[in-house]
């Protein structure tokens, strides 16, 4: 999978030559944006109420509603909540830090992808970057030259999923330990699976799962956080060797 | 808690913006370009496995497996985000119910 390359007529700012007209593509773009992303935000609401509870279980609800705009990440939010309760606050903006730093790739992956865009969109949605924005602006990206309509439309996902995310966190914080009882867990990876939906059927990222999962379940005993970025590394690594032997 | 929160939060939004503003035309080879994008999906599985890992506890363990067995299959069928969580947590309601009744003696 390489990286598509913009056609410098597409992403250049001056108007281009003379041809049919083609439909305005901005609102579009935008309602796809909204579209794609509410599936999601649905999904992820039983995540966001775990977050919420948990925030509220420590006698912090606002600071932990705000974390959901702050961190805009459910799992190193809840990690470093939890590893706080546990282990004390430097431990806790370690974990939530080393959870998080697979921000790097998904952030290093998208400034591939928008070489062309102008650097308030890259600064505003940097904010936004988080698994859920990241799969469906590298699945827009696939299929969208454009680069306003590759901008409008990761920004209405990355909006409508931040608006949702928060509430539904809002709702948890609200609910609190009323939701003790539900053992919503479980909907954590479930949502995560479905980020990576029928990738699994491609050989490719079969590879990656078959040496980021078992790497990821061994190292959990590493200090928080570390191992994550262990099983990143091989993961990738085995995604390139995949392609390497498929190539030969 | 809030010294937490922003110290995540402002690190997280360098980890974000920071490759943005200085690596969108940075060139590199094509085997770091492909790891990055395997990288991405690597992120998201290792993720899955340390979620179920954390909620497979206890008599949730057998529940938690069988739904994300379940919905991994269901998703790599391709269906939607809606239909995976509805199979992955009917399943994992099931397997609790069946649980709960063994436990009890049944």
């Amino acid at each position: 999978m390489e990286p598509d390359t913009i056609p410098a007529a597409v992403g250049a700012a001056a108007p281009a030559p003379a041809r049919a007209p083609a439909p305005a593509p901005a609102p579009s773009a935008v309602r796809l944006g909204v579209l794609t992303m509410l599936p999601m935000v649905a999904a992820f609401v039983p995540f966001a109420l775990v977050i919420g509870s948990a925030a509220a279980e420590q006698g912090a609800p606002v600071a932990g509603w705000m974390g959901s705009w702050l961190i805009y990440g459910g799992s190193a939010h809840l990690a470093a909540m939890r590893t706080l309760r546990d282990a004390g606050p430097v431990a806790a903006i370690a974990t939530g830090l080393l959870v998080n730093a697979r921000l790097l790739v998904y952030s290093t992956s998208l400034a591939r992808r928008w070489p062309d865009q102008p650097r308030w969109f890259r600064v505003v949605a940097a904010a936004l970057i988080i698994d859920p924005t990241w799969v469906v602006a590298e699945r827009h990206a696939d299929v969208e030259p454009d680069p306003r309509a590759r901008r409008r439309h990761f920004l209405a996902a990355g909006i409508t999923l931040g608006l949702g995310w928060s509430a539904a966190i809002a709702v948890g914080v609200l609910l609190g330990a009323r939701l003790d009882g539900l053992d919503l867990d479980v909907f954590v990876p479930l949502c995560l699976l479905a980020l990576v939906g029928t990738g699994l059927r491609s050989p490719g990222t079969q590879a990656v799962v078959a040496v980021a999962v078992p790497v990821a379940l061994l190292t959990t005993g590493w200090p928080a956080g570390t191992g994550l970025l262990a099983a990143v590394g091989a993961g990738g690594a085995a995604g390139v060797a995949h392609d390497r032997w498929r190539a030969s | 808690m809030w010294i937490v929160i922003l110290a995540v939060g402002l690190g997280s939004f360098l980890f974000r913006v920071v490759p943005m503003l200085a690596l969108a035309r940075v060139t590199s080879s094509a085997t770091v370009e492909r790891w990055i994008r395997h990288a991405g999906t690597a992120a998201v599985t290792a993720l899955i496995a340390v979620s179920t890992r954390h909620g497979a506890t206890g008599r949730a363990t057998g529940p938690t497996l069988a739904a994300v067995g379940v919905a991994a299959v269901v998703a790599a069928r391709g269906a939607p985000m809606g239909r995976l969580l509805l199979l992955g947590g009917a399943t994992f309601a099931c397997g609790t119910i069946a649980v709960a009744a063994l436990a009890r003696g049944f």
